[in-house]
């Protein structure tokens, strides 16, 4: 049987390495591409690709991921200031500010994780509160200080579903433990769009060892079944 | 308005793997790829791509889809085991994924004809994908010539003009660069000790050492760089003509490939 795998374009960091080392670099943490490549996808980055090229790279893939990243989201892109100790990386906002709007708009399946959920919320006219834990009424959704990666990724609070929705579905019931990693939070969401298009963010993680995790397997599933879906429909190049 | 296929050729461009912080500053492996040639590449109109984690038996699927490809430099060694030697104790730092990917992708783009220039680690890797083996140290050989850079330097001064390299009379490069000598960048501890097959030699430094070689069929693009020529091409008349006639070679494979029926990524077989 004839079969290919779908491409899932994952919009990469920008930093430098080391004071030994500094010159520019474009990073991917791997447990993105491990992820996706457990779905059976491929992932493909763009280097240097901005706002201009998405028009043309859109039609080589058939998803997009929008991955976490020690970055935030330029508080500029939602109308504040950015906090003093924000990490920020400006090509990249600029790069997935103009990817989100067009790939729901060419209904390639879309999916964001943390800063990529936040991403999509700030491209779609939303705003971020820059320190959730700094909010009244907020729990701290940052991670704790430990070196150990399983502490960090824990299961840490619950999320509540809305009633016959999508999470509540691929949760199987309207709440799930769910990791936390995160300063930034949305404060009022972007508005909604009228479309054929699979477009989810999550707050959390579901890459983190999402084979032990049903909820996050399931999630990421789903995500690779709309590309399977994009795959067959789209025109080849 | 775009239509698919509509596109600058892409180039794909091999990423290396490093250990660095996550959010929380913890070390986690990420996939890396240097900006000094990816940002060249852009600056030439080609649009760089990468395929992290594609398993070797994918790597002609994602042949289909690019019209060159760079290897570019790194801080990692080509491990020795893939040309029959055991580590020397004083080269610290390999990168076997990058390998795996690599010494295939060499073979399979030379096979299939896709333009391949290759810079100091990934002209190290294209001699090692042919049969090729490596100095370990060049420190160690001796020569004369100063090869590495000082790692106390900034950047720019890393990537300067470092001693000479000479064109072969007559060859390819002489006849690409237009000079039978330039001075070039430096920046590297290893470097071509058994040329691979089917490559023919056509630069060297006063040492002797192998500075720049090609495939032998000549009418297709296939190079190797000791030095950078992605750094300061736009100002070093020979680097800037070496990186033109890799553009030409991307477009003309673009041009080809359009008008054959592309059978894009269909080539996998469960």
């Amino acid at each position: 049987m004839l079969t290919h795998k779908p491409l899932v374009w994952l919009p990469a960091c920008h930093r430098n390495l080391d004071l030994a080392d500094p010159g520019g670099y474009t990073v991917l943490a791997d447990r993105y591409a491990a992820a996706v490549t457990a779905l059976g996808l491929q992932p493909v980055l763009f280097p240097m690709a901005g706002a201009a090229d998405v028009i043309d790279l859109l039609p080589l893939v058939d998803g997009v991921l929008l991955t976490g990243s020690p970055s935030n989201v330029d508080a500029k892109h939602f109308g504040a200031t950015a906090l003093e100790t924000d990490l920020i990386d400006p090509r990249r906002d600029a790069l997935t500010m103009a990817l989100v709007p067009a790939a729901i708009a060419h209904a390639v399946p879309l999916f964001g994780v943390c800063r990529g959920l936040q991403e999509m919320n700030v491209a779609l006219g939303g705003t971020l509160y820059q320190r959730v834990h700094g909010e009244p009424g907020f729990l701290d959704h940052r991670e704790p200080e430990t070196p150990d990666l399983d502490a960090q990724f824990a299961e840490r609070h619950d999320v509540l579903f809305r009633p016959g929705s999508q999470f509540a579905e691929w949760a199987g019931g309207e709440k799930a433990q769910v990791n936390s990693l995160h300063g930034q939070g949305i404060r009022e969401l972007g508005r909604r769009l009228v479309a054929e298009a699979f477009a989810y963010g999550v707050q959390w993680h579901p890459e983190w060892r999402h084979d032990r995790n049903r909820f996050y397997d399931r999630t990421l599933h789903a995500f690779a079944e709309a590309c399977r879906l994009h795959r067959e429909r789209r025109p080849l190049p | 308005m775009s239509v698919p296929g509509d596109h600058v050729p892409c180039v794909w461009v091999v990423a290396s793997h490093r250990t660095l912080g996550n959010e929380n500053g913890h070390p986690q492996c990420y996939t890396v790829m240097d900006e000094s040639g990816t940002r060249t590449l852009a600056n030439l109109g080609l649009q760089p791509v990468c395929f992290p984690r594609v398993p070797p038996e994918r790597i002609d699927a994602m042949l289909d889809l690019v019209d060159g490809v760079l290897l570019g430099g790194s801080a990692t060694h080509v491990h020795p085991s893939n040309y029959g030697e055991t580590p020397s104790a004083e080269v610290p730092t390999y990168d076997p994924q990058r390998d795996a990917v690599s010494l295939p992708l060499i073979r399979r783009a030379l096979a299939r004809r896709v333009p391949l220039i290759a810079f100091c680690r990934g002209s190290h890797e294209m001699n090692v994908a042919l049969g090729g083996s490596l100095h370990q140290s060049l420190r160690r050989r001796g020569g004369g010539v100063r090869h590495w850079e000082d790692p106390h330097e900034p950047l720019d001064q890393q990537y300067a003009e470092r001693h000479a390299v000479t064109t072969v009379e007559g060859g390819e490069l002489e006849r690409i660069t237009q000079m039978r000598a330039f001075p070039a960048s430096s920046l590297h501890s290893q470097g071509v000790c058994r040329l691979g097959h089917g490559l023919v030699a056509e630069a060297h430094a006063d040492d002797g050492l192998v500075e720049a070689f090609r495939w032998h069929d000549a009418s297709q693009f296939a190079w190797g760089f000791q030095f950078h020529p992605e750094w300061g091409w736009r100002w070093h008349p020979a680097y800037g003509r070496i990186m033109e006639a890799y553009a030409r070679a991307c477009w003309a494979q673009r041009q080809s490939a359009s008008v054959q029926p592309v059978l894009v990524g269909r080539e996998e077989f469960a």
